[in-house]
């Protein structure tokens, strides 16, 4: 029996019968999984058999929060959205904040889980424990913002939450995102799931308090938590006031800022149109997430030109890909692009990539202005930079070449460029160069998603926090132990609570098993210790990887693409710097070894025993992998 | 050499970048005497821990690329046309 945190049920609906119903969370599925990703993920495996088309009805749309969700614990209104990923093949999760986590946790949900297919535009409207299903012919081909302005009016309750999608979702762009608020469960092309399900919106309002088991050792954990968030030497003075964009002053600092398609890193200086100055000067304000007192989300409004008045939350990573990798050192206009890959419901990582790489094949010669309908894609254009956006959103012209991301568009369009497609299993590469910090670059090679800096991010080498311990980022020994433990220690204590993982590194990074296993204990009743807690991060990232072997992903898979395991960094502070097969070879093996898996990445029966992955081992046995 | 830093340190220096002249042999420790003669206590606020004059364990300095850690530490020796690197708490990302 869950004594709080956990409300204790899953929400079904069905959009082909339009019907819904209510399951209980089983305790052991909270003691193992913890919630977040780990429910997401659990319920994918049990669900989505493999070969599962996940563009059609047999794919299902996993949203799950946590035991902390929703409860006064600080950054913790997050959500985990899981599928098979249309862009990877691969488990498809995304992390995504704001209200809507907490409002789906009030309505009295711990997952919600959308399955089957509608036959016309709809939108599903949970009012409490009262389903509905809408039509949203109204709403479809609207933008994010409207869409969710116009459900708000409509059902007239503006403290409702809704999660949507725009013109690239509706148009199943492998890289369509789903936006909540400003917020977005951006990568892997989710939207593109919900979009190929006719399915335009999830509206939801609750009004239940989140039971707390044990409020005495609730509010003496939250205190600590919240004392550790003051002690931060980080959080409050920095992060606070300038969020994510100070990073790009970090990676130029490294030169690892990865550039123009990843030809000119360290080469090309961000800092001047894209670092922390230039975005103090555009900053009006900032947002919270419920219940944040940070508020990293930094409002910029674009000032001058033809963009003028374009507002927008670029982060980091969206200034890494519509900026460097693009070559545009103009930030209003990528405040714009950033506005406009929102209101369409793109993830801006994908989207900027693919157009850095168009750009480069632009300029190598490998298509022409015939083929680009018009537009002079060169690095540094942001006028075409901007218009591409909107054509990969709506599929138009080249913009449909491109829409269904990077590997599938050098797919189309042949003639060698492949080896300018910068992506790990069909995720395009996020920011920091990986030649330049090994680690990280190993997380983005092996992480379950594809390249997804979230799953196992180094900050050991990209801040250089000793936590567990200080490395060298340009070394290869000793990265398989570190990215396994920067994964599993990530599933664990971020995304499956979830909680914001910004606090990670910034105010836990010693201590972080212990306050999520205070902060779960103190709400839910269970007594899970550290190392429990840090063994369902495990669990998590096994049963995923075990997902993706039934898919057919092999060692060959967790690899990088051509450019980063041939081609040195040309300048900077990291000039030299590469990933040799050698080198992917050995950290690969230890990685593969401190994981317990085979020599070609099979988690292998004494390690799913070890933790309880009975399931996955009849999995295995039915391909003959162990 | 070069000499960068970013943020407050940045602030401190009034440039991300600038050029420092040292004799030959000299090491990451004339480096930071020579900036605290110039900066002052700004600079020593930040750079050393106030008790005991160690550099700060929040302020990582990396020379050419790697973290002095990983080199002789403060002893680490210097040429010209090495990039000195200091980058103080930011995170995110």
């Amino acid at each position: 029996m869950l004594g709080g945190g956990y409300v204790g049920k899953i929400l079904r609906v069905n959009l082909t019968d339009r019907t819904s119903k209510e399951e209980a969370v089983p305790v052991s599925m909270a003691r193992d999984f913890l919630g977040g990703a780990g429910f997401g993920i659990k319920l994918l495996f049990d669900e989505v058999p493999a070969g599962t088309d996940p563009l059609g009805p047999g794919n299902k749309l996993i949203f799950s929060v946590g035991p902390l969700s929703g409860t006064s614990v600080p950054c913790a209104s997050r959500m985990a959205v899981i599928a098979r990923s249309p862009l990877t093949g691969a488990v498809g999760m995304c992390l995504s904040g704001g209200f809507f986590p907490a409002e789906l946790k009030f309505a009295g949900y711990d997952a919600l889980i959308v399955e089957g297919k509608c036959e016309k535009p709809m939108f599903v409207w949970i009012d409490g424990q009262k389903v509905s299903f809408r039509s949203a012919d109204k709403y479809w081909g609207t933008t994010t913002g409207d869409c969710q302005s116009l459900i708000k009016d409509d059902l007239q309750d503006q403290s409702i939450r809704v999660a949507c999608i725009g013109p690239a979702g509706e148009a199943q762009s492998k890289m369509a995102a789903i936006i909540n608020e400003r917020h977005a469960a951006g990568r892997k092309g989710l939207g593109a799931v919900m979009g190929a399900k006719n399915l335009k919106a999830i509206a939801v309002r609750g009004r239940k308090a989140v039971p707390i088991a044990n409020a005495k050792a609730f509010a003496e954990a939250r205190g600590r938590f919240m004392k550790a968030m003051k002690d931060s030497p980080v959080l409050y003075s920095a992060f606070a006031q300038m969020g994510t964009p100070m990073v790009v002053d970090v990676t130029w600092g490294l030169g690892i800022f990865a550039s123009r398609n990843w030809s000119a890193t360290g080469e090309w200086d961000p800092v001047p149109g894209l670092g922390i100055e230039a975005n103090k000067a555009r900053r009006i304000g900032k947002e919270s997430c419920y219940m944040c007192p940070v508020g990293c989300s930094q409002l910029k409004l674009a000032r001058g030109g033809r963009y003028a008045g374009s507002l927008s939350v670029p982060e980091f990573e969206t200034l890494y890909s519509l900026g460097g990798q693009t070559g545009v050192d103009y930030l209003e206009a990528v405040i714009a692009a950033d506005r406009l890959c929102d209101e369409m419901g793109l993830d801006t990582i994908s989207t900027g990539v693919v157009i850095g790489f168009a750009m480069e094949l632009y300029e190598r010669g490998i298509t022409g202005k015939e083929e680009t309908d018009g537009l002079a894609l060169k690095f540094g254009n942001h006028e075409a930079m901007v218009e591409m956006v909107r054509k990969i959103a709506y599929r138009e012209g080249f913009g449909g070449v491109l829409a269904d991301g990077v590997k599938e568009a050098a797919a189309r369009i042949g003639r060698g460029s492949d080896r300018y497609a910068m992506h790990i299993k069909g995720l395009e590469l996020p920011g920091y160069d990986v030649r330049g910090a090994k680690a990280h670059g190993l997380n983005y090679a092996t992480a379950y998603c594809g390249a997804d800096h979230n799953r196992g991010y180094a900050f050991q080498e990209i801040f250089g926090v000793p936590v567990p311990e200080a490395v060298d980022r340009f070394a290869v020994a000793g990265k398989g132990r570190l990215t396994k433990w920067n994964q599993d220690m990530r599933a664990a204590t971020c995304d499956c609570p979830p909680m914001c993982a910004f606090l990670l590194d910034m105010v836990v990074p010693t201590t972080a098993l212990q306050n999520t296993a205070d902060l779960i204990n103190s709400v839910s009743g269970l007594d899970l210790s550290p190392e429990e807690v840090l063994m369902a991060g495990e669990r998590v990232n096994n049963l995923a990887r075990v997902f993706n072997v039934r898919e057919g992903f092999t060692r060959k898979d967790d690899t990088f693409p051509e450019r980063i395991l041939s081609e040195p960094i040309k300048g900077g502070p990291s000039k030299g710097q590469l990933i040799s097969r050698d080198d992917l070879n050995r950290m690969l093996d230890e990685y593969y070894h401190e994981r317990g898996w085979n020599a070609e990445g099979v988690p292998t029966r004494a390690k799913l025993t070890q933790l309880g992955l009975e399931s996955a081992i009849v999995e295995l046995e039915k391909i003959g992998l162990v | 050499m070069r000499v960068r830093a970013i943020m407050e340190l940045a602030e401190v220096f009034g440039c991300r970048e600038q050029t420092v002249a040292l004799p030959d042999g000299a090491r990451v420790t004339d480096l930071l005497v020579r900036l605290e003669a110039r900066y002052g206590e700004r600079f020593a606020g930040i750079c050393y821990e106030p008790e005991t004059r160690q550099i700060s364990s929040q302020v990582q300095i990396l020379v050419n690329g790697r973290n002095i850690a990983f080199l002789e530490g403060p002893d680490t020796r210097l040429s010209d046309g090495d990039d000195v690197f200091f980058l103080v708490p930011a995170m995110g990302g």
